[in-house]
């Protein structure tokens, strides 16, 4: 009664609201600049918790590159040798890049005597010294961070931007960028691209232009509002490509909800009466949704971090917008049209799955509910022991630390020799440090000493540092550095956790490793939104069902997708990357939006007690699971086919989005009508007309 | 049983024998040098001090002394370094030392003679038979005895040498 009042009124006003909506999307879209959407993944650095610390302490990040120079080492030449030598020439002294790491001004010590009675403990560097290709041919296991299976590194970090166009050798060589992104695309050719998409995929599956026009429409007014409003808030922020997608998703399924509710009605009603239904049947659970998601995802704009923040206040705004567009311009527009024999293929696909679900197997549900249980275990503990690994696309063997000291003293060698004990681990392959090189002079004067920091003469030492070495290889920005040298990429994020767990104060200086950091620090964030999304869903379903029972059950389907697609990756020690959060949080938006509405509907049934009824199952097939599938089916091509874009982020956004929304629809099919079936068995409420 | 016992000990006494240990402790060595130090050649003004033995035809101690000029700058402005030239019985330079103590410049002498290498050895082997210079010398010898100096560049941080 209330929606025919509202649906009358809005009608009344429709022109008013048809121009509003029009010339505000016209004003939009003339003031929004479209944009190069960022797809540089610096931007989920600015704002964590490493990164702050790095500048409260006045120091900067250090960009880096890696060269990576294709040789065999073990049969190296002479003259390949002083072909590398050029290399490291042309980056230090014509691009004056000095803060290059390679085997020439790596500091290694060479013992020299004239007699018994004569001995020297030098540091030097393959540069300093007068027979380089010697001293690297017997001392070639001080070099081996520098080496790869097919080659050598030369590791460049600066605080500007590092350009490399041409090294004039004969060697073959790569310059791999860390982070620096090249790929960019506009954010109209994007969402122009996602609505041809969208036009193509609707029409085929609606058999009407009216789908795909009404849905294209929704979509430009939705997103160039959303867009607008977002760039007011965050100014020149270039929304990261992940933002927009994650907008797009939420609109396109409240859009489709509604689209898909009226085209069936208008199988028995006419178009207004059909809109009237609608609105009836789906307010309630598109606000919850809207509720969800504002208080679920949109809390990401209390977190330190840029992009997270911008994500947070996307999805409020477009939550918002799509929710007041749904409630007045898209009935006012589904009034006005009317389908002539709307048919879909919903009725027989409805039947056959209810009939599938309502002979369901308790021992596979079981069996099923076990694995997950498992699963989840094993995802909890690889979270909390760290045991994954983080993908930077290109990632940096080395991690660039400085300590909180501007000396090299007692203080910093102690802290310098606790991180040395606690890296004392095989996936290190060296570390680099003031402490590591007196030790090193230590070692080769006292051979068969052991080094014991407490009982040195460490001023001799301090000298000694001060004789051979350069400022720039002890100090980052003033501060004592350690450069820990990996065995592989992979175990960046087991070193990361250690140096954070040994309670000394490091900063983190290079990008790769703030990066890795970063991700880090995301994916806990993000464990605690999805968990906070999921006990938000639980109260708004125990708010809209008063029992408990399905609380958990909305709980449990949210978690399921996550889970599975979590463990899969870390068992199959894939790199995880913000790509699969990105993936993570739009599937629990969408499965959120799931669950609210069939739940809902469940309860509409229930209360109605309809459900008692042989076509209870089919009914809610019918009107809920059907657009459900539909729209996840739709949403997961769309994201797959994001994979032509041949754009790396995007292509991973598409490919982990759509594999996750292929997991969450097969959950939203499979297990939540059986844990409906299953929880009212258990309360006794299994209804017997069957 | 014997055996168990007698070589652990055997060990032992070879590795004692074969790393020469420091004959004062640090505080007798600060004390010698103490009184040695008008007889050093020296270089910088810092507050840390560094004493070394060397001795001027030792291509080691040259090496040594090369690494201090490069990198005099910092090293003279944080350090006092008191160099010692005492003489490796196998390299004959007792009448260098007399002649580098005998100039007006030592220090510039010993740099060119031990760094630039720009002046002939030769031109500076003379004995010189001073009685001053014999007993600087004869000073030096006494301290490095009394400490155990046993190879050049022997350096001395915080009265402990190596």
């Amino acid at each position: 009664m209330l929606a025919k009042k509202y649906l009358s009124f809005i009608v009344r006003i429709k022109y008013l609201i048809l121009a509003l909506v029009g010339l505000s999307t016209l004003f939009f879209i003339v003031n929004l600049d479209s944009q190069s959407l960022s797809n540089n993944q610096s931007a989920w650095i600015k704002g964590s918790s490493e990164h702050q610390k790095l500048i409260d302490s006045d120091q900067s990040e250090l960009l880096g590159k890696t060269i990576k120079v294709k040789i065999d080492i073990d049969k190296i030449s002479e003259d390949e040798f002083n072909e590398l030598q050029k290399i490291h020439t042309h980056l230090v002294d014509e691009l004056l890049l000095e803060n290059t790491n390679s085997i020439f001004n790596h500091y290694f010590s060479l013992e020299f005597n004239d007699g018994e009675d004569t001995s020297f403990v030098e540091l030097s560097t393959l540069l300093d010294s007068d027979n380089s290709f010697q001293d690297f041919s017997k001392n070639r296991e001080e070099f081996l961070q520098y080496f790869t299976n097919s080659g050598i590194n030369f590791y460049i970090f600066s605080k500007d931007i590092i350009k490399i166009e041409k090294i004039s050798t004969s060697l073959p060589y790569i310059v791999e960028d860390l982070l620096e992104s090249k790929e960019f695309i506009e954010e109209s050719v994007l969402l122009i691209g996602l609505g041809v998409v969208l036009t193509i995929l609707l029409t085929l599956f609606f058999h009407s232009l009216s789908a795909p026009v009404t849905g294209i429409i929704f979509i430009i007014i939705t997103s160039t509002a959303t867009l607008y409003i977002f760039k007011l808030f965050m100014g020149d922020y270039t929304p990261h490509i992940s933002i927009l997608i994650l907008s797009f998703s939420i609109s396109f399924m409240d859009y489709l909800y509604i689209y898909y509710r009226w085209f069936m009605m208008q199988q028995k009603k006419n178009s207004f009466d059909s809109t009237v239904r609608t609105i009836d049947r789906t307010f309630l659970p598109i606000f919850f949704t809207t509720l969800v998601n504002v208080l679920g995802i949109g809390s990401l704009i209390f977190v330190d971090s840029e992009i997270l923040q911008s994500l947070g206040l996307m999805v409020i705004i477009s939550s918002i917008i799509g929710l007041i567009y749904s409630f007045t311009f898209l009935p006012v527009m589904l009034s006005s049209l009317s389908i002539k024999n709307p048919t879909l293929e919903a009725e027989g696909f409805s039947r056959f799955f209810s009939k599938k679900i309502s002979d369901y197997s308790p021992t596979l549900l079981k069996i099923f509910s076990t694995i997950t249980a498992l699963l989840v275990v094993v995802s909890i503990y690889k979270l909390y022991t760290g045991l994954y690994h983080v993908d930077t696309q290109s990632s940096s063997k080395v991690i660039k630390l400085s300590l909180d000291h501007h000396k090299i003293n007692v203080d910093s060698m102690r802290e310098m020799a606790r991180i040395d004990k606690l890296l004392d681990i095989d996936e290190i392959e060296k570390i680099e440090s003031p402490y590591h090189m007196i030790k090193s002079i230590y070692e080769k004067e006292d051979s068969g000493e052991i080094f014991d920091l407490e009982k040195i003469d460490l001023d001799r030492y301090i000298f000694m540092l001060d004789m051979f070495g350069d400022e720039t290889q002890f100090f980052n920005g003033g501060r004592v550095k350690v450069d820990i040298y990996l065995k592989d990429t992979k175990t960046k994020n087991k070193v990361l956790k250690i140096i954070k767990a040994c309670q000394i104060e490091t900063y983190i200086t290079d990008i790769d490793t703030l990066l890795q950091s970063a991700k880090i620090e995301t994916i806990n964030i993000i464990v605690i939104l999805i968990i906070s999304i999921l006990l938000i869903i639980s109260i708004i379903i125990f708010i809209m069902t008063r029992m408990f029972l399905f609380s958990i059950i909305g709980m449990i389907v949210g978690l399921i997708p996550i889970t599975w697609f979590f463990s899969a990756v870390t068992l199959l020690d894939y790199p995880v990357s913000t790509e699969m959060f990105v993936a993570m949080i739009v599937s629990v938006a969408i499965s959120s939006d799931a669950t609210i509405h069939l739940l809902h509907y469940y309860y509409k049934l229930d209360s109605e007690h309809r459900l008692y009824e042989e076509n209870g199952i089919h009914k809610l097939f019918l009107y809920v699971e059907s657009p459900l599938i539909l729209g996840n089916m739709i949403l997961a091509i769309t994201f797959f086919l994001m994979i032509i874009a041949n754009i790396t982020s995007i292509m991973l956004i598409g490919l982990f989005s759509a594999i996750i929304v292929l997991l969450s629809l097969f959950t939203d099919i499979f297990i939540l009508p059986v844990l409906i079936l299953e929880s009212r068995k258990k309360l006794g409420l299994i209804w017997d007309s069957k | 049983m014997l055996f168990k016992i007698l070589f652990p000990l055997l060990l032992f006494s070879i590795v004692l024998y074969s790393a020469p240990k420091q004959l004062t402790t640090p505080k007798e060595t600060l004390l010698l040098l103490e009184e040695l130090k008008d007889d050093a050649i020296v270089f910088g003004n810092g507050k840390k001090e560094i004493h070394s033995f060397i001795d001027p035809k030792c291509s080691v101690s040259q090496r040594y002394l090369k690494h201090l000029i490069r990198k005099k700058k910092k090293l003279f402005k944080r350090y006092k370094i008191y160099l010692y030239l005492y003489e490796l019985k196998r390299k004959k330079s007792a009448n260098i030392i007399q002649n580098i103590f005998d100039s007006d410049f030592p220090d510039i002498l010993l740099k060119a003679i031990m760094v630039d290498k720009n002046i002939k050895l030769s031109e500076f082997d003379e004995d010189l038979d001073d009685e001053d210079i014999n007993s600087k010398m004869e000073r030096i010898n006494q301290v490095a005895k009394k400490i155990g100096v046993y190879k050049r560049p022997y350096i001395i941080t915080n009265g402990r040498g190596k």
